[in-house]
């Protein structure tokens, strides 16, 4: 008896493990590539924190305001579209206009997973199934979300595209990716006015915002646009009881900013070095300011990029020589390049021991909440723009990256069929409507927000519930409409994002900042990226090692002898050309020429 | 092995010729057992083939193999012609022959050390402690590793200069020629004590009265480790090392990019690396699948030689 027992027992365990084994192969595709996708999830896992706010940029930056400001000086009265709970129907304007489909459609949406704790899975909440209830259900359509870890979205878009997995909708804030699926085939082409018929809403959004243009690449249109409010949520902070205990004011220029710093490191303020940095693990290169201006149309058109490192740019060149400068009288950690991913820079400022830190604002802002409560006595002042002005090395004004005219640049996966996409087109016009939005990012009044006496919806950051929003308030989920919630006006924006229930109320200097950026952006000293419409082949192929060359590089510049950093500068710039830079300069300039980029306002021009 | 296959013969005196059916009938559990290694070799290791042919093309992965133009060694020129994989060769090449080199005697000389101790409970306990460091992966033996030895707020380089030992920090990790060295022995320390397992079973292996003859005799233990272990685990050993020897051309992803900083890359930059950065994050399939076809050419290579010349000397060799 007891030896049958086992024996079934046995048997059991060697049809588990015999079943589980095969479970690897899905489909035959990804069988094929086995070995490849292998080493990609591999890399996915121990890269992962590498590849971090390669994308996020895009965010970092501040936005420019776009034309299709709503509710800019007319008050809109939200509460038409708030509820207390879940109503029978939503985006019934759009709905009305559509057929159910006689078969059930699948459509697959990305949405970013970023690991938050005490948030529920992205791809399966209660707001993927109001989704499913309110837009899939009367539609017959299934909507499944497709989880893509934040940090490393290029490694996991390669591997659905590997094994023709990808989603329907495929998004990104960088122009440069997207048009690399695009060119790979992985997108299919569009027809503008066919989206149109289906999606007035968004296609009229995409018009006012003056988007359209973007669309087409390599002559094929593949892309539609979700908006970008204007928002200002990054910001960068100083310690004001430092500069009070040192006599000093606020810097307002780099002569004044060393001067403060010199004068802390004397008095004994801070830990082992005043300010944090940590390795470079953006391609975007920080220079602007360090730009001359007006600038030269074709050095901006050939450089200019968040795919690709500018290092051979002169204003590289001169922002590395005051980081040199910087590390040899002793601001930085010597073991700065070892803090791959900015965490060791963050614990340094939360723990009181440097000068400033910058990050994002939010009413629940998690690094100021930490900082205060390590340190309840300290003040923090917002940083002025002019604080890294310096004659002969700088512009003589701050001069800022404005953010792409855009949110999200949405294509469609190459595999849908014409239901699939008419389903994705739907998908965006359902989601544009107001009430659906409303819904999506406040929840419901009285318990994941109440409207404050100027009508606009105060999101409760306590809430803790079943219904309880993904972060950001599903930011995650509406990216595909806009990348910011858009209520009121830009101060009263600010106001709401300002951060709450700490020592000090940082809400105006916040909008204040704001609005001398604004002022500077509009002087002209503020401008963004080229844009191609025709698909830079050599960016794709070398970004990754030139990536990794700007790590290597700008830390061996920033660590090396002074007398030797001119001829270092030459010898790295030219090996940084043979990497294949020089490939990518000479195809863009090619582009240049042909007229298939976007071109500067004529203000900020060299004549 | 000989003595094995003639044992077998014997044994087979009296043959009543069975069908295959017959045996897989009697011992049908263990063939079904088998059949799962083989099913994961066929599928991980044999269905993987059709896909080399993403060497020879330029593979687009939405446009499949269909879409995807024949351009024949074109791929494999352009690798050749690159600086950074001749960089990433040399460096593979270099730092796996130093692997093979320092790593491969430490377990045989630690199995013959473990031996010969005689308080079984001592043994016991060292052994475990040698295994040890074999269960932590890569990541986190790097992460304790860059804790401990870094230059300013490292833990051994803070007791060194707190002690006036030395004067400044040594960059254990971050100075390509001490990260070198540093490398080198971390990977010695985490491997040696998994190492030891196979040597030690075949010491269990040998005779007990070869010990007693030579102790009879008045052998001392040196004699002894000389004469009677060194000759029964020489066989092992080779074997070993021809497998090892296959992997001169490999490359461990995890250990590089676990001990990866900007300081250290000119020699960090090996294989693996080069397949992930040009291949995988620049989306170049082709070129990932043909230089893994060529590290596995060079490797079955270096392995067919070694057997070849592991025959000369008198060995078993592998084939």
């Amino acid at each position: 008896m007891r030896k049958k027992l086992t024996k079934v027992a046995a048997m059991a365990m060697v049809g588990a493990m015999a079943l589980s084994s095969l479970a690897g192969c899905g489909s035959d595709s990804a069988t094929t590539t086995a070995a490849a996708t292998e080493k990609a999830t591999e890399a996915e896992e121990t890269k992962a924190e590498k590849t971090e706010a390669e994308e996020t940029e895009a965010e970092e930056t501040k936005a420019e305001e776009t034309k299709g400001e709503s509710a800019e000086g007319e008050a809109v009265d939200y509460t038409q579209y708030a509820s207390t709970e879940e109503k029978d129907s939503y985006g019934e304007d759009a709905l009305k206009n559509w057929e159910p489909f006689s078969e059930k459609v699948t459509l697959t949406i990305p949405v970013y997973d970023r690991s938050q704790a005490g948030l529920p899975a992205v791809d399966n909440n209660y707001w993927t199934q109001w989704v499913q209830r309110h837009f899939g259900d009367p539609m017959n359509i299934e909507v499944k979300y497709v989880a893509i870890p934040r940090n490393d979205v290029m490694t996991k878009y390669s591997t659905l595209i590997a094994s023709g997995d990808q989603p329907t909708i495929m998004m990104e804030f960088d122009y440069p990716k997207v048009s690399q699926w695009a060119n790979d085939g992985a997108m299919q082409p569009i027809d503008l006015e066919a989206f149109k018929e289906v999606a007035p809403t968004y296609y009229q959004s995409m018009v006012d915002s003056d988007t359209v243009q973007y669309s087409t690449i390599n002559d094929d249109t593949y892309f539609v646009f979700a908006k970008r409010p204007a928002t200002y949520t990054w910001i960068t902070v100083v310690r004001k009881d430092w500069l009070d205990e040192v006599g000093m004011e606020l810097p307002e220029s780099y002569e004044e900013y060393t001067a403060a710093i010199d004068a802390i490191v004397e008095a004994g303020l801070c830990g082992d070095y005043p300010i944090g940095i940590s390795l470079p693990n953006a391609a975007y290169i920080t220079n602007f300011g360090y730009r001359d201006y007006p600038v030269n149309e074709e050095e901006w058109a050939i450089h200019s990029s968040l795919g690709t490192p500018a290092f051979t740019m002169e204003a590289t060149k001169k922002m590395l020589k005051r980081q040199n400068d910087e590390y040899h009288k002793g601001y930085y950690s010597t073991e700065y390049d070892l803090d791959a991913d900015g965490s060791q820079a963050k614990a340094d400022f939360i723990n009181g021991k440097t000068f400033s830190y910058s990050g994002y604002t939010a009413a629940d802002c998690q690094w100021l909440n930490e900082f205060y409560q390590n340190n309840p006595d300290a003040e923090l002042a917002l940083a002025s723009h002019w604080q890294s002005v310096e004659e002969g090395v700088t512009a003589d004004h701050p001069v800022f990256r404005t953010d792409n005219p855009y949110g999200m640049a949405i294509g469609f996966s190459s595999n849908a069929s014409e239901d699939e996409l008419k389903a994705a087109w739907m998908y965006l016009e359902w989601m544009s409507q107001p009430d659906v939005l409303f819904t999506l990012e406040n929840g419901y009044e009285g318990k994941q927000f109440d409207f404050n006496e100027e009508g606009l919806p105060e999101l409760n950051t306590d809430y803790e519930g079943d219904d309880i929003m993904n972060y950001s308030a599903n930011s995650d989920m509406t990216t595909v409409v806009h990348a910011s919630r858009e209520y009121g006006t830009i101060e009263q924006r600010l106001e709401l994002v300002s951060p709450k229930g700490l020592p000090q109320d940082l809400s105006a200097e916040i909008v204040q900042r704001d609005a001398e950026w604004r002022e500077l952006v509009e002087e002209g000293y503020g401008y963004t990226d080229p844009q191609f419409s025709v698909s830079i082949d050599s960016e794709a192929e070398y970004s990754a090692t030139l990536l990794s060359l700007w790590q290597e590089y700008s830390v061996e510049l920033t660590k090396c002898d002074p007398t030797e950093f001119d001829s270092l500068y030459e010898e790295l710039s030219q090996e940084f050309l043979d990497a294949g830079y020089q490939e990518i300069l000479d195809e863009r300039l090619e582009a240049y020429q042909n007229g298939q980029t976007s071109h500067l306002p004529d203000t900020v021009q060299v004549q | 092995m000989a003595s094995k296959a003639k044992k077998g013969q014997i044994m087979a005196v009296q043959p009543r010729k069975r069908g295959i059916g017959y045996y897989i009938q009697k011992d049908w559990q263990l063939y079904l057992m088998l059949l799962i290694p083989l099913v994961v070799v066929l599928v991980f290791k044999y269905a993987a083939y059709p896909g080399l042919r993403m060497a020879f093309m330029n593979y687009k992965p939405a446009k499949g193999y269909a879409g995807s133009e024949w351009v024949g060694f074109e791929i494999f020129q352009k690798i050749f012609k690159d600086k950074d994989f001749i960089r990433a060769l040399r460096n593979s090449l270099i730092f796996n022959f130093v692997d093979l080199i320092v790593s491969f005697p430490v377990p045989i000389v630690l199995a013959i050390l473990l031996n010969e101790l005689r308080f079984p409970r001592f043994k016991k306990v060292s052994q475990t402690i040698l295994y040890l460091p074999h269960f932590l992966s890569w990541v986190i033996v790097a992460n304790v590793m860059y804790t401990m030895f870094k230059p300013d707020t490292g833990l051994v380089n803070n007791i060194l200069v707190n002690n006036g030992i030395i004067s400044e920090g040594i960059p254990f990790l971050t100075e390509k020629w001490h990260w070198a060295v540093s490398y080198t022995l971390i990977n010695v320390w985490q491997t040696m004590g998994w190492g030891t397992i196979i040597y030690l079973a075949a010491i269990t292996g040998i005779n007990g009265e070869l010990y007693e003859a030579a102790n009879i005799d008045g052998a001392n233990r040196w004699q002894k480790i000389l004469h009677i272990t060194w000759p029964g685990i020489k066989g092992t050993t080779v074997t070993l090392l021809i497998m090892n020897l296959g992997k001169v051309m490999g490359s461990n992803f995890e250990r590089l990019d676990s001990f990866d900083n900007v300081q250290v890359r000119e020699f960090q930059y090996q294989l693996a690396i080069y397949i992930y950065e040009k291949g995988l994050a620049g989306n170049n399939f082709s070129k990932a699948t043909a230089v893994g076809l060529f590290q596995s050419l060079v490797g079955l290579i270096l392995v067919l030689a070694a057997d070849w010349f592991a025959k000369r000397l008198g060995e078993d060799g592998l084939i």
